[in-house]
């Protein structure tokens, strides 16, 4: 049962801090206990429980933030950011690359069509099938960033990378004017959209208060 | 009442006292909560809801494993400590050991040593 107003603010936050559904029911359900618990110790009147529930479990808010920053830090790219965020983009673009080609290809064998000598919209869809694996590599890798609460170089290192990728893949295959721009803009731009958000983030984070730690009876 | 935050010097203590509990018995929060108060004489007074992230972070670790068992008549989920988790806590006291012997031993000479500055 525990104290409704205090959990469900705790989840607000949680909830505000880009933690997942799954763990912020998770927190809530244990913390739901361990209140009921502290109810349990004594015969205290509800509003003085309520206060007990403060003092002993600390604010909503604090735990929250607490709460992010363990989370983050179980993180596999917190501890290897050069390997996720430099080496994995390459295999990561590969295999959405070979999975779109397969696409491509299995569409053209089904609906017998020939990207190069149909009319012009069944050209923009293959082409727009090969950009798409750039797009969604851009969007995993700034997504893992934000998630991780990793700082926001990390992320635009791999939209970099996937930007200049996209540039050499436009040199080497047909060279469209509008695909060219495509696969080099797109991972920038999607970089700087999650900048944007992330940036909104961590000043709401910032204003709601430090992460709070355990702390030592003086 | 204001609390103060752990100094720098006590990151990963709480780690340890957990693992020191859990390699007794498996747990649930609050249990770990009241054993660790118990264990250290209450000491150490933690933030009780700063504990589960911790565990989580354990858990998500592999030092421990959690499952969802009866205890007292409610459900709850129960903390043990993994084979990692043991090696972890091996190897997290004998690190403490190391520098608190040698803490210990710098300060003793503080004592009986040349002073450093003149």
């Amino acid at each position: 049962m525990g104290n409704p107003l205090w959990l469900d603010e705790l989840r607000q936050q949680l909830f505000e801090l880009g933690l997942p559904r799954w763990y912020i029911e998770r927190l809530a359900e244990e913390m739901s206990d361990h209140i009921t618990d502290i109810l349990e110790e004594g015969t205290s009147m509800e509003a003085k429980n309520a206060k007990r529930i403060a003092e002993r479990l600390g604010g909503a808010g604090a735990l929250a933030q607490a709460a992010a920053t363990e989370y983050r830090k179980s993180f596999f790219c917190r501890n290897h950011p050069l390997l996720t965020f430099l080496v994995l983009p390459v295999p990561v673009l590969l295999i959405l690359l070979g999975m779109s080609l397969l696409l491509s290809f299995g569409i053209g064998c089904v609906f017998r069509l020939d990207p190069f000598s149909s009319p012009s919209r069944v050209r923009v869809i293959a082409f727009g099938m090969l950009w798409i694996p750039f797009a969604l590599s851009a969007i995993v890798f700034c997504r893992l960033a934000l998630s991780s609460g990793q700082p926001w170089r990390w992320a635009m290192l791999s939209c970099s990378l996937l930007a200049v990728l996209g540039g050499v893949d436009a040199l080497l295959g047909l060279s469209l004017h509008v695909r060219d721009v495509i696969f080099i803009v797109t991972p920038v731009t999607i970089a700087f959209g999650f900048s944007w958000q992330w940036r909104r983030k961590r000043r709401q984070s910032i204003l709601e208060g430090q992460p709070h730690q355990p702390s030592v009876e003086t | 009442m204001k609390k103060r935050t752990n100094p720098p010097f006590l990151n990963g203590v709480p780690e340890m006292l957990i693992l020191h509990v859990l390699s007794r018995h498996a747990m649930h929060g609050y249990e770990l909560v009241q054993a660790i108060k118990a264990e250290t004489d209450a000491a150490f007074e933690f933030g009780e809801g700063c504990i589960y992230p911790i565990l989580h972070r354990l858990e998500a670790q592999g030092h421990l494993h959690v499952t969802r068992e009866t205890v007292t008549g409610r459900r709850r989920l129960v903390y043990r400590l993994t084979n990692k988790g043991k090696k972890q806590f091996c190897e997290a006291v004998a690190c403490w050991q190391r520098v608190n012997k040698a803490i210990m031993r710098a300060l003793q000479g503080g004592e009986h040593g040349e002073p450093a500055l003149a």
